[in-house]
């Protein structure tokens, strides 16, 4: 249990002496983060193991202690991360040939934090993580480059934000309830709620705004967007992936137990208020997300929305406190691990390549980089939920959920964005990978191959975990049972439903999807024969592309590609500017910075403002 | 042990002797800081204190007397060794008034941490804003002269207001011994008690910097040499924090070791506070000269002080010991850090030291340990100080409450311009002529690693601290040791 923390911690040691050497730093980094998997291989089942450091520091009458456990849920997003990362691992071996900057020790960091914020047993520890996370990110992604700073100064803010707000909620709850573990204090606080109503209405505001931050839920939907377009593509996909399920873990560990077990008045017969909040925040984020995907023409923030709606949808699971839901939550947040770090990892070796993130300088990739554009395509089908490949049963079971605890709007929101979803990613793959090459790619080739094993190894998962969703159910259901929920262990190949009758064996599903590619495969090899055209034919409808004055370059239309679509929705868009809001107060302490700059500047009335502060005194008590 | 006295008296004799050695002041300087240094290390390890030396005979409350209690030595060890770390930042030749003012500030800051009254106290203060205002004119430019002439009206202001309020308690209750003054506090009546509290709070707050107060503050900092600034920070700011807690917690409370001023007075001071925090951090902001910001940090640093010590509870107040360590490590660092990358930069503004960290990361990694320490991180001393202020004030009332969440925001703004500097350290920068010895680059890694083994291993501190908290809560055991008969 304590290795697992002490490899990282001595791994991003020595990645910080060995920086300027890549040939070591980034095998290093490999082995680590394997021997980290290995480790969490070995601890599954051992739910017992527990860690503790006792301090003599006092709060509150109490000594502090910091205690790690191998608490079962923890586990099951701690495993899955390590998978990824390590896959990530390996693809970044190949990707950091060419960069000048070295993320690794920042970077192994944060796993360290990572596997704290997932195995943290009390709130102090848990927060400690947290804020290691924050600030190390910050210089993950500026990463030494001065074009990433604004946004990695967005993204530092809000993390602070965040983690200060939940400073307060956790020092609330600790008052509250007498306890910082975490598992007390959510007994706690079913204890007290009805007693301490509003006190423990904040607490549980407070961490959730932390939480909603740390995972782009709706007000706070817009730093993916902005950090993940000038990030460190290797260390965007662990975030898109990984560190986005930060404030997944701990909704699903105490808030979604603690609201579940309150006897809240309900609405409409349905739902408590706590549910609506968290729901409609969720479908906002879902659709919004959704929405602002499809009009992107950068595609690494077309699929940091795509993140922000998928979040939304791993919320709506919770929203619906049913077990198949909450199950259907944390098994999506799995699958969008691995989808989105698929996306991501071809999104880079694309950029390795061409060294263009914007769609429409792109196109025809799929001539140059075939494997590249599979996994994109596997990829996009997975993130779509369409079914032989894995997002399909995460979202089926959610939606289920929400049907049966009868909250149609919220199925309504999800359907709609799954919907969208389609429009965005197909633009995507449209825009990237079909179409025209244009010249200035001619030559470029597919990524070496460290960068295609990951790849490959991620359409494996995906396949596998679409056909035989076990492999994440299993472990899945397991830690639920050994938290102490009441469920049965999955099966192999089908998934339960919340619905009468809607148990599906997703390896039938499969078979029958392969039926129809053997049928079209056939159909393919004994039709007429393709023939081979210009690229200027297909688009032209009869014309001569000479006389329009354009060239096959710029024949690749994915600019504005959804204009109509998007007048339709531009008056809503510019109604709800998040991000204006948050840059105006941000200008706006700007400005005051610059006016008490001047007040020290001058330095006059130094006096007056001394015989100020005296009358102050003097007069405090009409004042206060 | 009445060879305290030789912490006072042996720099003020150097202070004249600097007159006429030319430039081996600097040995002088050295031996006579390590001196102090290691009587004062001598002290904590003779297993005799608490004790009080009464000077030339007279017993305590007719006489002056010199107290060294667990507080005392406390605040004696960091203020002698703050010293000697701002001498290593002394490095061009400087003439004899530099070493001169050296001396008195040395001399009047152990003075101030060791005297045991008011009156005394009140000397030492003048005696050190004299020192302060001669070492920021040192450099006899516009913008030096300037600061000191400013820096100079608002001490004398304030002296001017301590002098009225030493003079009505003298009147009042016929003595200026700390400890007789504690003794027969309760018989003030609550307007008289009032009346001396702010007249000689006001004239505390201008050398712990806190808003309407502290308007020398930016210029002082932006005009002096870093050693000045270290001097400043480290000497006067320290044993500022000394009297404050001494003479507001221990002097004049009612109640044993909480800070009971009457009527709103502490609610007041808990709005200068956090006003101090807000102003300084959002004055930092957008700030691009490093001396400025860090002159704009530490005023928002002690008003969180302040606001710790206005809470009145001793967790808090252990918060606030922390903050105090985690501030005066890390202004070091800064400070030293600043020193080395203006030299080579050649200029203060932050921009201009692009690059550096890449060149340096021992010392910009420090900067960053440092940063963080402020901003309450954890795994970072000033951790410790924040999760418990901030932990004391949430369940306190509505104002503390407000002081918290905006203390909490400001640490935000705070976050937003340190790393931004952090960030700009490590960024790809020009190639340059100048270069920093590696000698130079240990002192900071040492500190900052301080800083981290006490964010890391609180007990290491904690320890430290309870006794010091215990001196604080109980008062009535420093007046018996000074007022008993021998």
């Amino acid at each position: 249990m304590v290795e697992i923390f002490i490899i990282p911690l001595v791994t991003a040691f020595l990645l910080a002496i060995f920086i300027r050497n890549k040939k070591v730093v980034w095998p290093l980094f490999l082995i680590s983060n394997l021997y980290i998997l290995l480790k969490l291989w070995t601890l599954f089942g051992k739910w017992e193991i527990e860690k503790t450091i006792y301090t003599n520091y006092e709060l509150f009458g109490a000594k502090l202690s910091f205690t790690l456990s191998n608490n079962p849920l923890g586990w099951y997003f701690a495993f899955f991360s390590a998978v990824i990362t390590l896959v990530i691992s390996v693809f970044s071996l190949g990707f950091n040939q060419k960069t000048k900057e070295n993320v690794a020790p920042i970077w192994m960091l944060i796993i360290f934090s990572n596997l704290g914020i997932f195995f943290a047993a009390d709130w102090i520890t848990f927060f400690m993580m947290w804020e290691l996370m924050g600030w190390t990110s910050f210089f993950a992604i500026t990463n030494g480059r001065d074009k990433a700073l604004n946004e990695a100064k967005y993204y530092l803010v809000l993390s602070l934000l965040g983690a200060s707000s939940m400073l307060i909620g956790i020092i609330l709850l600790g008052a509250l309830t007498g306890s910082f573990e975490i598992f007390a204090s959510a007994y706690g606080l079913v204890q007290v709620f009805y007693s301490e109503k509003a006190l423990s209405i904040a607490a549980i505001m407070l961490l959730l705004f932390a939480f909603f931050i740390k995972s782009a839920i709706f007000p706070f939907y817009m730093w993916p967007s902005k950090v993940y377009a000038v990030g460190p593509e290797d260390y965007i996909t662990f975030m898109s992936s990984v560190m986005i399920k930060y404030g997944i873990y701990p909704i699903a560990m105490f808030i979604v137990p603690v609201v579940g077990s309150l006897d809240l008045p309900k609405i409409l017969n349905t739902a408590n208020w706590i549910q609506y909040f968290v729901g409609y925040l969720g479908a906002i984020s879902a659709v919004l997300g959704t929405i602002l995907a499809i009009f992107q023409t950068d595609m690494k923030k077309l699929f940091a929305y795509s993140s922000v709606a998928n979040m939304g949808y791993i919320l709506l699971g919770f929203a619906s406190m049913n077990i198949v839901g909450f199950e259907g939550a944390l098994f999506h947040a799995v699958n969008h691990m691995v989808l989105k770090a698929a996306i991501f990892l071809t999104l880079a070796a694309v950029i390795f390549r061409t060294g263009e993130s914007e769609m429409h300088k792109l196109g025809g990739l799929v001539y140059r980089m075939p494997i590249t554009f599979l996994t994109f395509l596997l990829g996009i089908i997975a993130a779509a939920g369409i079914p032989p490949l894995n997002g399909f049963g995460s979202k089926w079971m959610i939606i289920q959920a929400l049907m049966s605890q009868k909250m149609i709007i919220f199925a309504i929101a999800m359907i709609f964005a799954s919907t969208g979803a389609f429009m965005y990613l197909f633009r995507a793959l449209a825009s990237i990978f079909l179409g025209q090459l244009p010249d200035r790619f001619k030559d470029i080739k597919e990524v070496p191959l460290t960068m295609l094993i990951p790849m490959i190894i991620m359409m494996i998962g995906m396949l596998l975990i679409g056909v035989v969703p076990g492999v994440v159910m299993k472990p899945l259901t397991t830690a639920l049972r050994a938290v102490g929920y009441n469920v049965n262990i999955a099966s192999w190949t089908s998934l339960e439903g919340a619905l009468k009758n809607s148990t599906i064996d997703l390896t039938l599903v499969f078979l029958i999807f392969l039926g129809g590619f053997v049928i079209s495969a056939i159909m393919y090899i004994l039709g007429n024969k393709s023939e081979t055209v210009p690229q200027e034919d297909n688009y032209t409808g009869g014309e001569y592309p000479e006389e329009w004055g354009v060239n096959a370059d710029r024949f690749n239309y994915s600019y504005s590609f959804y204009q109509p679509f998007k007048e339709m929705f531009e008056p809503l868009l510019e109604k709800i500017s998040i991000d204006e809001f948050f840059a105006s107060i941000g200008r706006n302490f700007e400005y005051m910075s610059a006016t008490v700059q001047g007040l020290f500047r001058r330095g006059e009335g130094a006096v007056l403002l001394f015989s100020i502060g005296v009358l102050l005194l003097i007069l405090g008590g009409w004042i206060i | 042990m009445n060879s305290i006295v030789f912490l006072i008296v042996i720099p003020l004799i150097a202070a004249f002797l600097s007159l006429f050695l030319g430039k081996n002041d600097k040995i002088l300087a050295y031996i006579v800081t390590l001196f102090n240094i290691i009587f004062s290390i001598l002290i904590l390890f003779s297993g005799k204190i608490p004790f009080n030396v009464a000077i030339g005979g007279w017993r305590a409350p007719y006489g002056i007397n010199y107290a060294v209690t667990d507080l005392t030595i406390f605040f004696l060890v960091l203020v002698n060794v703050a010293a000697l770390l701002a001498l290593t930042s002394v490095r061009e030749i400087m003439e004899y008034q530099f070493y001169s003012f050296y001396f008195v500030l040395l001399s009047s800051t152990n003075g101030i941490v060791l005297t045991g009254d008011l009156f005394n106290f009140f000397l030492f203060i003048e005696l050190s804003t004299f020192a302060v205002a001669g070492l920021i004119s040192y450099k006899r430019d516009r913008l030096s002269t300037g600061a000191a002439l400013k820096y100079l009206i608002l001490s004398s202001t304030a002296s001017i207001f301590s002098l009225a309020a030493i003079g009505l308690i003298y009147k009042t209750l016929g003595t200026l011994n700390f400890a007789d003054i504690a003794n027969k506090v309760n018989n003030l009546n609550e307007a008289s008690l009032s009346l001396i509290l702010i007249l000689y709070i006001s004239s505390l707050l201008v050398e712990l910097k806190i808003f309407p107060f502290n308007m020398w503050v930016v210029k002082a900092y932006e005009a002096s040499k870093t050693s000045v600034n270290l001097f400043i920070h480290g000497m006067l700011g320290t044993a500022g924090i000394y009297g404050v807690l001494r003479i507001l917690l221990m002097v004049f409370s009612k109640e044993t070791g909480k800070l009971t001023l009457s009527g709103n007075l502490s609610s007041i001071l808990m709005l200068f506070a956090f006003v101090t925090v807000i102003i300084g951090e959002i004055g930092a902001l957008t700030e691009k000269n490093m001396k400025k910001i860090l002159a704009f940090s530490s005023m928002a640093q002690l008003g969180i002080v302040l606001f710790g010590i206005s809470l009145g509870s001793f967790d808090a107040l252990k918060g606030v010991l922390y903050i105090v360590i985690s501030n005066y490590l890390a202004k070091f660092v800064m400070f030293l850090t600043v020193n080395e990358f203006s030299k080579v930069s050649g200029s203060t503004n932050y921009l201009d030291m692009k690059g550096l960290g890449r060149r340096y990361p021992v010392l910009a990694i420090s900067f960053t340990i440092s940063a963080l320490s402020l901003m309450g991180i954890p795994f970072f001393a000033g951790f410790w100080g924040k999760i418990s202020i901030i932990g004391n004030a949430v369940f306190s009332g509505k104002l503390e409450l407000i002081g918290a969440v905006l203390i909490l925001i400001a640490s935000v703004i705070e976050g937003v311009y340190y790393l931004r500097i952090s960030h700009t350290f490590f960024s790809q920068g020009h190639e340059r002529e100048g270069r920093i010895s590696r000698v130079y680059c240990l002192l900071p890694m040492i500190l900052a690693l301080v800083i981290l083994f006490i964010g890391i291993n609180p007990d290491s501190f904690e320890n430290i601290i309870s006794i010091l908290l215990d001196e604080i809560k109980s008062p009535e055991k420093y007046i018996k040791l000074i007022l008993s008969l021998k």
